[in-house]
This record gives structure tokens, C-alpha cells and sequence, in this order.
């Protein structure tokens, strides 16, 4: 004999009256929680009607509605546990979702990159939208390849202001090896390589034999450029500088070239910036001289074509710039040790 | 090199301001460093590159300052006047002076002077030495250095009266001879360097200093007055292995005008004669002199238009090349261009597009953007990007999204910082041979170093409590026969703890924290590399694991040995773990692209599965058991809880992990998963007596 539908709806909403009423008289946090395993737990009252669900002879209608019942005392009864546990948290401090909003979030362990990694990604970005592709080298290199091959010979003069600092290791056949005082040893080792047109840079770490104070460091980075290519001209050079200028400085950015010499480029050129922070006119930053000295540059020397086997008549031109004066000058630090010293105060400012 | 406008204005009309002149030079590519005024006079201070020693004097920068203000220069008539060969035409030499160097001098002039008192030099020219910087000492090396700022050539003056022999030779000293320079030291001399030797000894050190027993003093009444082109090599080599730099060498190691050797011996002649009484006797020894050929570039001005990008005339050209002191010939599209003898930088017709660009201005130059699908990068087959930059710069982001600060160290070390970490980082390193200072000696060979000295700063400074750190860089050792052995590494540090935070755990930075970062690497990376746990050679890390790829070992990873946080000053407590791996072997392993595999089409079925089992079963053992009894339907198995203590028996350990079981397209059965699960169980009790909690 099953028990008739109505009789069920009655017996369900009195029992939610009586839960719903127990659960007002609640104090305690453990009252509501044995009020629910009591109506809603494994073995409570409610999951002793749903058998009834199955029970033979009842028509499928009614086993429908039985169900709807059943689930809506569920929904209807867990939604006014909740509240009243709300309620009780509220009491006891503040309405439900009330905490203090200017509690500070959680702190979000996502950690940084170094400033010179920064500004190399910077550097390497603009000019890898002019078609120049970054390409690594060796720290560790032959005289030939930092000297001889970039038409520096022994005895130059400005091989003289290349200090370098030379390894205590049997020379090769390429010469005495050295930590590369430049990244232009890489221009050989690519060229050697590939045939033009190309447009390449070679970010990375060089070395100097200069003693350490604010502004000298034995080991810093630069980036290098090469691009060699069939019309090439002096203009395409200044106009990818400008435009690279732009890029890392703003819009405003202001660049002049001056003749200069390079032993590896002729003709060659400085480029200096129209002072960042006085805006050409002259302050404390740039010596007053309106302008701060960032990179060399030049057409390729046709020595170093002829050293890796160019064809007479191949025309390029090449760049370099020091990171770390860029940096400095990017985000006004005064001091280049800041960079190897890694005390995290330092690092992280940067984003 | 300084200068003076008063004495520029002697060779060329100026008005200009002397701030004007400075821009000029300065964007011309003679940079002025400095300008001062003093009293009615400007000193200019210039950096000139090594390429212009022609730019060494007054009469240099007065030609420059012409060609860059687009004038014409004209050799004043009152120098020329004292260049004029001397009265009485050619005399029998009564000095007998022999080049047994011809490499090393190239042209040996000398004159003697009779009569001379030598004393203090008239005020007005000692005032201009001192205010170039020179120090005035007597009116005959007072000349001598007048006339090198003047015109370019450095001269010397020996006290003809001191000289043994009437033989004077330019040649390599020899074995075994020593010369006391005029500063008063004595120099041991080689036969690398170039001297100058009377029938005795060597009375100077060729181009670089004179000595002091030969030197001017107030007695010196005769006088050998010396002007000479020696070769920037040998003169370079004498100054760098004497150690001695003057000058007289700064000019000589750059390149004198080899034109204007006798010019300046008989201006300077004149100008002594003049100041201290004394005649000039005989005529000038001139020895060496032949004709320099004829340096002839060929030049196509169209060509150096294209190659300059400016729209320059041939006759704008022309008159360029020519305000410089450069004959030019040749037919209308291929010129001969004669440079003059103080340019021995203008040899190949590059050389003179700097100099076309220079006097037309490098700003007026348009700038221009190259064809950005040059690249030939991509015409090749390869990709526009080297593959590896591309690999290094996800490996820095990866390490960033896990809370890693990137940090970049000293590549040089000092012997001793590397040697307190013990054996494994002092074997192969490999040293300078000319280190700055014992601070920077030697190459490093780890980064643990320039890491665990990162760490006791930031301890030091109380900057942190944790530390999350990272650095790629090279390290270097030797290879014994072979090039010394350059890698690309990177260095992973965690220690301490992250600062507290309300409402969050403390996270302890230790070794799993560490391994956990290195897996999702090496897992991104997909490599397939193997840990195998163990003490690590030398021992600076304990315990610690060693990684393989393939049979190469790819790196390290454990807790540093307290012995050496210890040598590095850093305090056992936080125990910080490291780990370091070699890039290189990763860049070589191959990496094809991801290849996406079907979504399960039915969610996975998850149990649960606590167990006892010894503790000292290792957990690689426990989940290699797991999956062989789990398969095929077995997903996965992840330890979400180990816990030893309170309601575990002592020596075991209680492991609960979470097993996901999936058929992908259908739905599993009950029975199937409980069959599973019942042969997983199963396997565990008989290998590890393992038992259900």
C-alpha cells in the first residue's frame, strides 16, 4: 500500500516547518550542523523518502512531483541553513560577506626579471620590428676575432684602449684567448657563417679591464647590430638609429651623429641623445652639454668584409651600445655596481 | 690635446665665437671636451681619435678648422718663411749618422748648433707651454716642445759636447744595455726597442725619451738638434716595454707627417739660434729621405654619393677633397685622388666617403629605413628568430610566473671566494693571466658563488627572509688540449620563507619548493631527463640529486652543505637548496612542436587511497607499483598527504593518494574500477606490507 501523494506533501512541509523553526531557535554553530546531518545527512530523515521514488504502484506523475518535492525541501532547507549560519556569523561580527574590504589581498608570488634583462628585451624588441634577428656569441675569444679580424692589428693604437683581460690557457691558432671586449667578435663568427643580406644583433656580456667605481664596471652588455645588404647606405643606418631611438626613448627623441673612428667601420659616427631629462639644454646629468653620448656606429670597414671572404663592393653598416648606461639612463641610477650587486631592495623596483 | 685660439689665429682669420669653433670641430669629429677662457685667451681641450695624429698641433687643427668652415687654407707666409732651406745650400756633414733600422726610421734628420746659452725661456712662450700644459725648462727644450704643438713633429736636443764618437746610429738596442732616461730611471733595454746610440752607448730610447747623460743643461754650449719619422710600431712596443709614455711617443706611435721632418729641424733650428745666441753650423744631415711613393686612391664620387645616401655634386666633392690638402685627377667618373703626406689615414676610397660626409655634415644626411625583409635570416630556411633566444627568454618567464627573482652576478671571482666552497669549484677553473685586481682572478666555473654571495648581502642588509632566486649565465673551465669549455647555466635558490601574509600558510622555500619549480621547467621544456637521488661528487650539496639527460649529466639539485653556507658567511638557519643545470645540453635536445591529444569525452572517475607502509619505501617505488597494477585504466596517482607521528605506527608512514581512473570514451563500470583499485591494493600489501587506513 503506498501512501498518498497529498499525504506525503503534508508530512514534507511540516517537516520543513519544524527544521525551519528549530533552526531560528539555534545558537551554536554545532546546533545547525546536527540539525542538518538530522534532516540532510547520509542516513537523515530526508533520504528515507526517496526510496518511496521507486515504490511499485505509484504512477509516474506522481513520482515526478514526489521528486520535485523532495529536492525542493533540500534546496529550500540548505538555503536557510545558510543564512542563519550567516546570521550567527554576523552576530558575532559583521553581516555575511562583511569582512574588512581594506584587509590587503594576498600577495601574489610572481617574481621579476633583472633590469639589464629588461632593457636588453627592450633594445632587442624594436629593432627585431626593423628585421633584425638576435644571434648569440662566445664570452671567451681569440685575439683574432675580437682584434685582428675586425681590422684592430697588434701595435694599433686603439688596440690600446681595448684593455683586456687575457686567460691563463695555451693560445690557439687563432691567437692568446680573451674575455671579448666587445660583441663584435660575433659579427665575424657570423659572417663567417651566412652570406648576405642579413640584419642581425648580438646582445651579451663584454669585458673590460677597467677598475670598478659609480660608473665602470670589468664586465658589462651591450648590443650589436649588423646589417649587410645589396644599397645599403649611410642614411639606412641613421634612419634605423632614430627609429630604435624612438622606440626606447618616446616619440621626442632626438639623435645626432657626429664623425668619429672605429677601426671596424669607416666612415663611423657617435650618436648622442638630446639630454632625456633637460631636453637639450643642459644639466647636471649630461655636463651641461645637452646631449649624452649612447652609441657608435658606422658602415662595415671593408678589412673586416675581406676577412671573412665578402666579395669586394659588399656594403653594411653596424652598431653597438652599452645596456647599462641605457638602463641608468632609463631609470636615473647612479650607480653601475647596482646591477651586480643584486640586493633585492634594488631589484625589485623594476617590474 | 689642448689648444690655444690665440695661437690658432695665427695660421687662419677667425671671427667666429670660440663656441661657434668648438660645435664645429665637435660635430665635424673633432670633439671638444672642454673650453675655458683665460685671461683674453681660449683653451680648447680635444679628443682625437687615433686615426688623426695629424691633429696633434696648431697647424693640424688650423687646416681642420678651414676644411670644416668650407674654406680654402693657405700656409702662412712667415712659417714658410722658416722653413726655407738653410743659407749656403748643401755642406759636407760633419756628423756621421747611419739608419741601421730602416724599418724602424724611416728618415733621420739632424743640425748642430754652436754658441748656444742655454736659460730660462722668453715669458711670452713659456706662458703658452704652461698654459697647453708643458712644463717650460729651457729655451732650447723649450723650442723643441713649441715647435712639436706647432707643426706636429716632435724633436729632440742632445748636448753634442756629451756624445762620444762622431757617429750617431738609429738602431735596436742590444742585449744587456740599460739607458737612464731624463726622469732619472734606469730602463734594461731590449732589442725590441729602437734606440739612439752614439759611438758608445745608447744616448736615447727612439722617439720616446732622451737620456740623462746627454740631456741640456745651462753648460751646454753645442747642440745636435734631432727630427725624424720613426716607425708607430717600434715605438709602441719601446713605450709599452719601458713603460714609459711621452709626447714625443704619443705622436710618433699615431704617425708623424714624414713631409715635414726637415721643415721642423730647420724651424726649430732657427727658432734656438734666435732665443739663445747661437749659430747654426754646417748644413742639415739629412739621411733615409727618399721620396715616399705616390698614395693614389681611386674614387667614384657616384658611388660615394649611393654609399653616403646625400645628394652631393661632383663639384662639391671635388672642392671637399681638395679643402682637406687632397690632389684629385682622373677622368670624370673615376678620380685619382692624391691625399696630402700628413693623411696617412686616406688610403681606400672609404676612407674618403668619411671625409665627403664629414665636411657635408653628417646631419644633413636624410635618414632612411632599409627594406625590413632583408632578413636573410628567413630566405635560408631559418626561422627570423634564433630558436634558442627565443627558448632562453620563455625559460626567464617561466621561472618569473613561479615567483623567481632573476638575478646577475660577477663573471670574475677572486681565487679565494671560489675556494671556499671547497675542491669541486677550485678544479679546472681557470685564471687570468692580467687580473686588475686579486679580487676579479679568476673565471667562475659555478654560479653557487656569485649566489650564496647574493644571499649573505640580502642577509647582511636584512633586505628579505626568502629568497626565490635565479641566473642564467656562463661558466667557464678548462679542457686540457682543448678550447676552454665555455657553458650556459642556470642556478636556481630558494631558502627562508616568504614574508607573512594574513590568512595564508608560511610557504617554506625548501628543496621541494625548489624541485617542484625544476620539474614544471624541465616539463615545459619536455625533455626527458632522469633525477637520480644521492650525495652529489664533492659534496657541496647534502643530500643531494643528481639530473640526466639521456646519459649526459645535465645538473644538480639538493640542500647546500651547512660547511659551506658556513664559508660564505651565511647562517645554517635558513638551509638554502640549489640547483644547476647545464642549457646547452637543453638547447641541443630536440623539441618538435606540441601535438594537442583528444579531450576525454567522459569525466574521469576519482578514489582516494590511504596507506601504511614503512617508511623507508621511497615514493618513486610506491608509484612505480601503482601504475603497473593500475593499468591500463590508471590515469594518474598523486600523493596529496604523507604524514608521520601521532596514530602512525613508528617506522611507518601514512601516504594518501589520489587515483584517477578513465577509459577515455566511456563510461566506466563500477566493477571495473573496484577491480582496479582491489589489484592496486593488492600490489601494495605485497610489496610494501602496505596497509589500508
Amino acid at each position: 500500500m503506498t501512501q498518498p501523494i497529498d499525504s506525503l506533501d503534508e508530512e514534507l512541509k511540516r517537516l520543513l516547518q519544524e527544521a525551519t523553526e528549530t533552526l531560528a531557535g539555534a545558537k551554536e554553530a554545532a546546533e545547525i550542523e546536527a540539525l542538518r546531518v538530522r534532516y540532510l545527512g547520509r542516513k537523515g530523515i530526508l533520504n528515507r523518502y526517496f526510496p518511496l521514488l521507486g515504490a511499485e504502484g505509484r504512477p509516474a506523475e506522481e513520482r515526478v512531483r514526489l521528486g520535485q518535492r523532495l529536492n525542493a525541501f533540500k534546496q529550500k532547507l540548505e538555503q536557510e541553513i545558510f543564512e542563519r549560519r550567516q546570521a550567527l556569523k554576523g552576530q558575532a561580527g559583521g553581516a555575511p560577506h562583511s569582512e574588512d574590504l581594506t584587509l590587503p589581498g594576498h600577495p601574489t608570488a610572481v617574481g621579476r626579471l633583472h633590469p639589464i634583462t629588461r632593457t636588453i628585451d627592450e633594445i632587442l624588441s624594436i629593432f627585431r620590428s626593423l628585421g633584425f634577428s638576435p644571434v648569440e656569441g662566445p664570452e671567451g675569444e681569440t685575439e683574432y676575432y675580437n682584434f685582428d679580424a675586425l681590422n684592430i692589428p697588434p701595435e694599433h693604437p686603439s688596440r690600446q684602449s681595448f684593455d683586456n683581460f687575457y686567460l691563463k690557457v695555451p693560445p690557439s691558432e687563432k691567437g692568446r684567448w680573451l674575455l671579448r671586449s666587445h660583441t663584435s667578435p660575433m659579427q665575424i663568427h657570423f659572417m663567417e657563417a651566412n652570406t648576405p643580406p642579413f640584419q642581425i644583433l648580438v646582445p651579451g656580456r663584454v669585458f673590460r679591464r677597467d677598475a670598478v667605481d659609480a660608473s665602470h664596471c670589468f664586465q658589462f652588455h651591450q648590443v650589436e647590430g649588423l646589417a649587410v645588404g645589396l644599397n645599403l647606405h649611410f642614411g639606412d643606418l641613421k634612419g634605423v638609429l632614430v627609429a630604435w631611438a624612438r622606440g626606447m626613448f618616446g616619440p621626442e627623441a632626438r639623435l645626432r651623429f657626429r664623425p668619429h673612428y672605429f677601426p671596424f667601420t669607416e666612415p663611423s659616427a657617435e650618436a648622442d641623445l638630446a639630454c632625456i631629462f633637460c631636453r637639450g639644454k643642459g644639466c647636471r646629468v649630461c655636463g651641461q652639454k645637452g646631449w649624452l653620448e649612447i652609441l657608435g656606429c658606422g658602415m662595415v670597414h671593408p678589412a673586416v668584409f675581406k676577412a671573412v671572404g665578402y666579395p669586394p663592393g659588399t656594403v653594411g653598416f653596424a652598431f653597438g651600445m652599452g645596456v647599462e648606461r641605457i638602463a641608468m639612463l632609463k631609470h636615473g641610477i647612479e650607480d653601475i655596481r647596482l646591477f651586480f650587486e643584486n640586493d633585492l631592495r634594488f631589484l625589485q623596483q623594476f617590474p | 690635446m689642448r689648444f690655444l685660439l690665440s695661437w690658432l689665429k695665427e695660421f687662419i682669420e677667425l671671427s667666429l665665437h670660440p663656441s661657434a669653433i668648438a660645435e664645429r670641430l665637435t660635430m665635424g669629429g673633432v670633439e671638444v671636451t672642454g673650453l675655458t677662457q683665460i685671461e683674453g685667451d681660449w683653451l680648447f681641450e680635444l679628443e682625437v681619435t687615433p686615426n688623426r695624429p695629424d691633429l696633434l698641433s696648431h697647424l693640424g687643427i688650423a687646416r681642420e678648422t678651414a676644411a670644416l668652415l668650407g674654406r680654402p687654407f693657405r700656409f702662412p707666409r712667415w712659417l714658410q718663411r722658416q722653413m726655407l732651406p738653410l743659407e749656403g745650400g748643401p755642406q759636407p756633414p760633419s756628423l756621421q749618422i747611419t739608419l741601421q733600422d730602416p724599418e724602424g726610421c724611416r728618415r733621420y734628420c739632424g743640425l748642430i748648433l754652436e754658441g748656444v746659452t742655454v736659460k730660462a725661456g722668453p715669458p711670452r712662450l713659456t706662458e703658452r707651454l704652461s698654459r697647453l700644459g708643458v712644463r717650460p725648462i729651457n729655451n732650447v727644450v723649450d723650442v723643441t716642445n713649441l715647435c712639436m704643438l706647432e707643426v706636429g713633429q716632435p724633436l729632440h736636443a742632445f748636448d753634442l759636447d756629451k756624445l762620444e764618437g762622431s757617429a750617431i746610429q738609429v738602431r735596436r738596442a742590444r742585449p744587456g744595455e740599460t739607458l737612464v732616461t731624463i726622469d732619472g730611471v734606469s730602463h734594461p733595454l731590449t732589442p725590441e726597442m729602437l734606440v739612439i746610440a752614439d759611438g758608445r752607448r745608447p744616448i736615447a730610447l727612439a722617439g720616446v725619451m732622451g737620456g740623462r747623460e746627454t740631456e741640456i743643461t745651462p753648460a751646454t754650449r753645442r747642440i745636435l738638434l734631432e727630427s725624424a719619422w720613426f716607425d708607430p710600431i717600434r715605438i709602441r712596443r719601446s713605450s709599452r716595454l719601458s713603460r714609459l709614455g711621452s709626447e714625443s711617443s704619443y705622436r710618433f706611435e699615431r704617425g708623424v707627417d714624414p713631409a715635414g721632418v726637415p721643415a721642423a729641424a730647420i724651424r726649430s733650428a732657427r727658432w734656438i739660434a734666435d732665443l739663445s745666441g747661437g749659430n747654426i753650423s754646417g748644413g742639415l744631415i739629412d739621411v733615409g729621405g727618399s721620396e715616399t711613393p705616390k698614395v693614389r686612391i681611386p674614387l667614384r664620387p657616384q658611388r660615394a654619393a649611393e654609399v653616403l645616401g646625400m645628394p652631393v655634386t661632383l663639384s662639391q666633392q671635388r672642392r671637399f677633397l681638395e679643402q682637406l690638402g687632397c690632389r684629385v685627377a682622373g677622368t670624370a667618373t673615376l678620380w685619382q685622388v692624391e691625399p696630402p703626406s700628413w693623411r696617412e689615414d686616406l688610403r681606400i676610397p672609404e676612407d674618403l666617403y668619411e671625409e665627403l660626409v664629414r665636411l657635408w655634415g653628417y646631419e644633413r644626411c636624410a635618414p632612411t629605413l632599409p627594406p625590413v625583409a632583408r632578413t636573410a635570416v628567413v630566405l635560408e630556411g631559418r626561422p627570423p628568430e634564433d630558436p634558442w633566444m627565443k627558448r632562453q627568454r620563455q625559460i626567464r618567464q617561466w621561472l618569473v610566473a613561479a615567483g623567481m627573482q632573476e638575478i646577475m652576478t660577477h663573471s670574475l671571482l677572486s681565487p679565494e671566494d671560489l675556494a671556499r666552497g671547497g675542491s669541486p669549484f677550485t678544479k679546472g677553473a681557470i685564471s687570468l693571466e692580467n687580473p686588475l685586481s686579486v679580487d676579479q682572478g679568476v673565471l667562475r666555473n659555478t654560479l653557487l658563488v656569485g649566489a650564496l654571495q647574493t644571499v649573505a648581502r640580502n642577509l647582511n642588509r636584512k633586505a628579505t627572509e626568502g629568497f626565490e632566486l635565479f641566473e642564467m649565465g656562463r661558466i667557464f673551465s678548462e679542457d686540457p688540449g682543448r678550447r676552454p669549455k665555455e657553458t650556459s647555466a642556470l642556478a636556481l635558490l630558494v631558502a627562508g620563507e616568504r614574508a607573512p601574509a594574513w590568512g595564508l600558510r608560511p610557504a617554506p622555500l625548501g628543496l621541494f619548493h625548489l624541485k617542484g619549480i625544476l620539474e614544471m621547467l624541465l616539463q615545459r621544456l619536455r625533455v626527458e631527463s632522469v633525477m637520480e637521488a644521492g650525495s652529489v661528487s664533492g659534496g657541496f650539496l647534502d643530500p643531494g640529486i643528481r639530473l640526466k639527460l639521456g646519459k649526459e649529466p645535465l645538473g644538480v639539485l639538493g640542500w647546500v652543505d651547512p660547511k659551506v653556507l658556513a664559508a660564505y658567511e651565511i647562517p645554517p638557519e635558513p638551509a638554502v637548496a640549489y640547483a644547476q643545470i647545464d642549457l646547452d645540453l637543453i638547447r641541443q635536445a630536440v623539441t618538435p612542436p606540441v601535438r594537442m591529444q583528444a579531450l576525454p569525452k567522459v569525466p574521469p572517475v576519482v578514489r582516494d587511497l590511504a596507506i601504511l607502509v614503512h617508511e623507508a619505501a621511497t615514493h618513486r617505488e610506491i608509484v612505480q607499483a601503482i601504475e603497473e597494477a593500475g593499468a591500463p585504466l590508471l590515469k594518474s596517482a598523486a600523493l596529496f598527504d604523507l604524514y608521520k607521528g601521532k596514530q602512525v605506527p613508528s617506522g611507518k608512514k601514512s601516504m594518501a593518494f589520489r587515483l584517477s581512473y578513465s577509459a577515455g570514451d566511456r563510461t566506466l563500470t563500477e566493477e571495473e574500477i573496484s577491480a582496479t583499485h582491489q589489484r592496486i591494493v593488492g600490489a601494495l600489501q605485497a610489496a610494501f606490507q602496505a596497509v589500508l587506513r
